[in-house]
């Protein structure tokens, strides 16, 4: 049994969420500053890809991506590179899909964070770098992984909007999603079964994991 | 010296606050919701008023009209919270040694082993903030204030998160600690006890807007003047009752 669709999966998986980490928590910290407005419109589109059918999201990133669209024709010209169709593709779709859970988590996290806490750092002469890093993230801890391995989780089982950039290529683009879809397509349900069960053991453990991780949170709370 | 006169509009009224103060413990006393912690706030440099001028001794901390503002790490104010805050991730070591960042790594640990001597918490060095006591919280947040070398110390409501029993073991050491201090201390407070107690002068704030401060057996007599009428009211209605 080939095991390619399984690394590919875990690779795209690991490195959108490594991804949406970073972009996630610095959208969630930003938008708490904005004025009402913007923050409400804000809020709306970071929000969209979650509600949105993940081939929508598919579209609008072929619309820009594509190799004859602005930003993709622009890489084909200049550095040769095509950004559709490559096992990487599917990270752009992964990442846009998976960020409104990293980011929604992580703000629901940072407005539980008491600002008083950010105030005394500030009086006793810390610098805004080293409270965010060494107080309010690591007062936010809980959130931020459970936001961290939501988005992993998700991002293995993304589908629609990968299928629609990488495509499917055996050992090149192929994902256990994209595998489970071809391989019932093409009559081989015993090999698709398997996946399938892969699938299930996988996400099975990941919210495990996070179940652990929610529950010193509870007994703190108490 | 600790010069303040500012305003800042809020949702329910206008802070106006005029506070010149030398040396000692100065009291802000209020009702919940008249403008106290706002105003220490604003001396912190946690928000900003909306005009008026904050100095203190030479250096200027805010000026609206010179457009001056400093940002709170630059004030040297020591901010005693009303809950403490406490860095919930640290222990009680690198609470410490949190406010010793400026020193040079080496040094740190042994001004944080005096600090914690002097406040008698060396046994908690290990310790999370959530295990400890409130008065313990207390005596570690002021040994974080007191590493990083204060020019003032701003003390919003100290003894509010904590019962009544444990506050009157713990003002004479507080008390103790506040004299210790060379600059001057404002403590805001609704509690006539602790003000009695602790202050040398006192301004009342009420709705936002500071009176003009008295020294402490002024407001000591003016204090008992309204009990005192406030005894005759009682008295007056149990007479019409019976």
């Amino acid at each position: 049994m080939d095991l390619y669709p399984l690394t590919n999966s875990l690779r795209i998986a690991a490195i959108s969420a490594a991804v949406v980490f970073f972009i996630g928590i610095a959208a969630a910290y930003y938008i708490a500053k904005c004025p009402r407005i913007i923050k409400g419109i804000l809020d709306v589109i970071f929000t969209l890809p979650l509600v949105l059918p993940p081939t929508v999201v598919g579209y609008l990133l072929l619309l820009v991506l594509g190799p004859k669209r602005p930003v993709g024709a622009f890489f084909l010209e200049n550095f040769d590179v095509k950004l559709t169709m490559q096992w990487w593709s599917a990270i752009f779709a992964v990442t846009v899909i998976v960020f409104p859970l990293m980011y929604r988590t992580a703000r629901g996290a940072f407005e539980n964070f008491d600002e008083n806490l950010a105030s005394a750092g500030r009086t006793l002469g810390l610098s805004n770098t080293y409270i965010f890093w060494r107080i309010r993230i690591p007062a936010c801890k809980q959130g931020i992984i459970a936001g961290v391995v939501l988005s992993f989780a998700r991002a293995l089982g993304e589908y629609g909007a990968t299928s629609m950039i990488a495509g499917y290529t055996p050992g090149k683009t192929a994902t256990v999603s994209t595998a489970v879809y071809n391989l019932w397509r093409t009559g081989n349900d015993a090999l698709a079964l398997k996946w399938v069960l892969i699938n299930i053991a996988i996400s099975a453990v990941v919210l495990l994991c996070i179940n652990l991780v929610e529950k010193p949170y509870k007994r703190r709370a108490r | 010296m600790l010069y303040a006169d500012f305003e800042k509009r809020l949702d329910l009224y206008t802070l106006k606050v005029h506070i010149e103060h030398e040396k000692g413990i100065f009291s802000l006393f209020g009702a919940s919701g008249a403008g106290k912690s706002m105003t220490l706030k604003c001396i912190a440099g946690i928000e900003k008023p909306d005009r008026g001028v904050i100095r203190l001794g030479d250096k200027v901390l805010f000026d609206s009209e010179k457009h001056i503002d400093l940002s709170p790490q630059k004030r040297h104010v020591g901010y005693l919270f009303q809950e403490f805050a406490l860095f919930p991730d640290m222990t009680v070591r690198g609470n410490i040694k949190a406010a010793l960042h400026r020193l040079p790594r080496r040094q740190r640990n042994k001004k944080a082993d005096e600090m914690m001597e002097r406040f008698r918490i060396s046994a908690l060095a290990d310790q999370k903030p959530a295990r400890l006591s409130g008065g313990e919280r207390q005596r570690v947040a002021l040994a974080r204030i007191f590493a990083a070398e204060p020019e003032v110390l701003l003390l919003d409501e100290p003894f509010s998160s904590l019962d009544t029993f444990l506050k009157w073991e713990l003002i004479p050491y507080f008390k103790e600690t506040l004299q210790s201090f060379s600059g001057c201390s404002i403590m805001v407070s609704h509690s006539v006890d602790e003000v009695l107690s602790l202050c040398g002068s006192v301004s009342v704030i009420s709705d936002g807007v500071t009176a003009p401060a008295v020294d402490i057996d002024t407001f000591s007599a003016q204090i008992n003047e309204r009990f005192q009428s406030a005894h005759i009211d009682v008295r007056l209605i149990q007479g019409n009752r019976k």
